[in-house]
């Protein structure tokens, strides 16, 4: 049991990292919005794994989570929203030319 | 008592203030129904006063906040009794008085609904007995003062005079939450009644810090010197609402304030010096600026500064004589600084300038404004027997008393002043040639009978109320029995400087502003000396210009941070990250995991 904590903890280390070097490099808003899904599935792993710790599985986590999924799915929804109306004003879909209200 | 008083006095207007808007459909019923609910509230108010020579004064509580173990709760004592008695009855009559004046302006609910806001928010102030109330009451009244103040918000200077009056009082409200965070820490309570023994046992640094903290925020609200910058400005708003800030609501709470903590912070000698010589420079330095202001209103505004600062440097004496002689300073002050604001509101009300250089002659024209007036002019600038003279005179001759004789020259040197820019104003306004303005003036919008009662029941005011000193005394000391132990040889000391203030006030205005014989203007150009003065004083030795200086400064420096925020997405992002991995390694370093 302790070993599988141990490799979701290094799982979802790694989806993190794969997530925030997406955010910082990426452009288009597609693959930032599939980037700040990644990082979610992260932090969602991260509650499983901690479940797992003791003599018996936290159900609270495990509630928490699937809470989570669901804002995330909501967060996601907006993103692509955005996405659509991003493209139609700018007719790109590249982050670094939303800049209006910038100084 | 009327049942409940001392709770329904300050629910009522305030509840008022929230029924005002659903009545907004007709004009005629909010005013009626705003008048009813303030003379209401201040029956309920006055209906208090015989409750102070009882046994025991009920004081009711009622829990709230138990994890602060505070209890909200009014407290019941002849200072509350009479502050909420001072702020319902000059407030009912301001808002009597606002049935003309505001007859033409349409946001008449906005107006109504803040204006009970107001008075129930002051009333609430000084019921209130602890600190976490007070403060909440205090916040209430500086709201309503930001918003009346800038009543006329179709006018650009309106709405900065709003907002700098919230934000200059500010300065203070922090002070005072910082204060009164210390007091709680410090002593376990926030209940006044339970304070004044509590802070024996601390020590004697940190109460006088505390207190200076505490202090600090009557200084924002009261004007005082180095926060007295709004007030002048405050004159945008409407006469009415000058009024309301000037002698009932706003500016007193601070010295209420002062005068509550009194028996809290009076073991502090520091406290004390501090408090009356903050009033007495505050005092001096109001009345040299009101003698050069050309705005009618401003000179008011001045001569309230400088009045407060008389009733701080009453409180600042440290006895309990003081301490009456400032609540009786600012019974009169209530009295006749209301009758002077509406009386030039009625002024400005019809002839719609505010300048004293487009008036003169208006004693023909307004023949019972003119008398109100000039009964509440001879009342601020302490001539007999108005009842300006006897509390004014009360303040000089305690600080002779207790041998504060620095104090004592530089609130006589005051006086002279006051005399001099009362008279200034009154020649100026009432006397003299009519200017070009006004005779080029075709109709003259009379005042309406609802403005004349309350000038007449405030003219009644200033002069009986100077004749109650032995009467407001028993009131406010009902079961000690405390006498003013005055020698018969200060009491002629105290005279003659009245007397001789008047004398050397009133002669250099006389042949200034009334004969006309030497023009002031030649004196100010006559050396550069006396230009620089001028200067100095028109601007109000500079504290505006350094407070608006400052705020520039402050304003480019988080300029300079513009340029950071690119809007890039990615760098965004990057600057979150290395903040987190900073976070990460300094919990590493120092979290001790």
């Amino acid at each position: 049991m302790f070993e599988a904590t141990h490799l979701m903890l290094i799982a979802s280390s790694i989806l993190y990292a794969v997530s925030i070097c997406a955010l910082i490099t990426r452009r288009n808003i597609i693959q930032v919005a599939i980037a700040l899904e990644i990082l979610i599935d992260a932090a969602n792993m991260n509650f499983i794994a901690f479940s797992n710790m003791g003599l018996l599985i936290d159900p609270v986590a495990h509630a928490i989570v699937i809470t989570s999924i669901v804002i995330g799915g909501c967060v996601e929804t907006a993103i692509l929203a955005l996405a659509v109306y991003v493209y139609k004003h700018y007719r790109t879909l590249d982050v670094r030319e939303l800049h209006r209200l910038r100084w | 008592m009327l049942p409940h008083a001392p709770w329904l006095s300050w629910i009522i207007p305030l509840v008022g203030a929230a029924i005002v808007p659903l009545l907004s459909f007709r004009r005629r019923l909010v005013e009626a129904f705003s008048v009813i609910v303030a003379f209401t509230a201040a029956a309920f108010a006055f209906s208090m006063i015989p409750e102070v020579f009882k046994a025991e004064l009920p004081v009711e509580k009622h829990i709230w906040l138990p994890i602060l173990n505070v209890k909200a709760g009014v407290i019941l004592d002849p200072l509350s009794i009479f502050m909420a008695s001072v702020a319902t009855g000059i407030g009912a009559l301001c808002i009597l008085y606002s049935i003309a004046y505001m007859s033409e302006h349409p946001g008449y609910t906005r107006y109504y609904s803040l204006m009970l806001l107001f008075v129930g928010g002051m009333t609430g102030l000084v019921m209130a007995s602890n600190m976490v109330q007070l403060y909440i009451f205090w916040e209430v009244v500086g709201l309503c003062s930001c918003f009346l103040i800038g009543f006329y918000y179709d006018q650009e200077k309106a709405r900065h005079a709003g907002l700098k009056a919230f934000i200059v009082t500010r300065v203070g409200d922090a002070s005072l939450m910082i204060g009164l965070a210390l007091l709680y820490v410090s002593t376990g309570t926030v209940d006044f009644l339970q304070l004044a023994n509590a802070v024996k046992g601390i020590d004697m640094g940190l109460l006088t810090i505390t207190g200076l903290l505490v202090f600090g925020g009557a200084i924002g609200k009261s004007a005082q010197v180095p926060l007295f910058v709004w007030l002048p400005d405050a004159m945008e708003g409407p006469s009415t609402v000058s009024a309301l800030i000037h002698a009932a609501t706003m500016v007193k709470a601070g010295v209420y304030l002062a005068a509550r903590t009194f028996p809290i912070f009076s073991a502090s000698t520091t406290w004390l010096l501090f408090v009356s010589w903050i009033g007495a420079i505050t005092a001096f330095m109001a009345a040299t600026m009101a003698m050069v202001s050309k705005d009618i209103k401003r000179v008011l505004a001045y001569s309230t500064m400088s009045q407060i600062g008389y009733m701080m440097t009453a409180v600042g004496i440290g006895t309990m004589a003081g301490i009456f002689a400032s609540q009786f300073h600012l019974m009169s002050h209530a009295i006749f600084k209301a009758l002077l604001f509406l009386a030039a509101g009625c002024i400005i009300h019809s002839i719609g300038t505010r300048n004293m250089d487009e008036m003169g002659g208006l004693k023909d024209v307004f023949p019972l404004v003119y008398i109100t007036f000039l009964i509440g002019a001879f009342s601020l600038a302490g001539i007999p027997p108005f009842n300006g003279f006897w509390s004014k005179g009360l303040i000089i001759l305690e600080t002779i008393n207790e041998g504060f004789y620095g104090l004592a020259i530089l609130s006589s040197i005051t006086a002279i002043i006051t005399v001099f820019y009362t008279f200034r104003m009154l020649f100026l306004t009432f006397h003299g040639e009519k200017s070009e303005y006004v005779k080029k003036l075709k109709h003259i919008h009379m005042p309406g009978i609802t403005m004349y009662i309350p000038l007449l029941v405030l003219a009644a005011g200033c002069i009986i109320s100077g004749f109650l000193e032995h009467n407001f005394l028993e009131f406010m000391f009902p079961h000690e029995s405390f006498h003013l132990h005055i020698p018969e040889n200060l009491m002629l000391i105290e005279y003659t400087i009245s007397f001789l203030a008047i004398v050397i006030g009133l002669v250099p205005a006389y042949l200034l502003y009334f004969r006309k014989t030497i023009s002031p203007e030649k004196i100010v150009k006559s050396s550069s000396i006396t230009y620089a003065l001028y200067k100095l004083l028109e601007n109000g030795y500079f504290f505006d210009k350094f407070y608006y200086s400052l705020s520039y400064a402050v304003r480019d420096f988080a300029q300079s941070f513009r340029k950071t925020h690119t809007g890039v997405l990615s760098n965004n992002m990057l600057a979150i990250v290395a903040m987190m991995i900073i976070l990460i390694i300094l919990f590493i370093t120092f979290g001790g995991v």
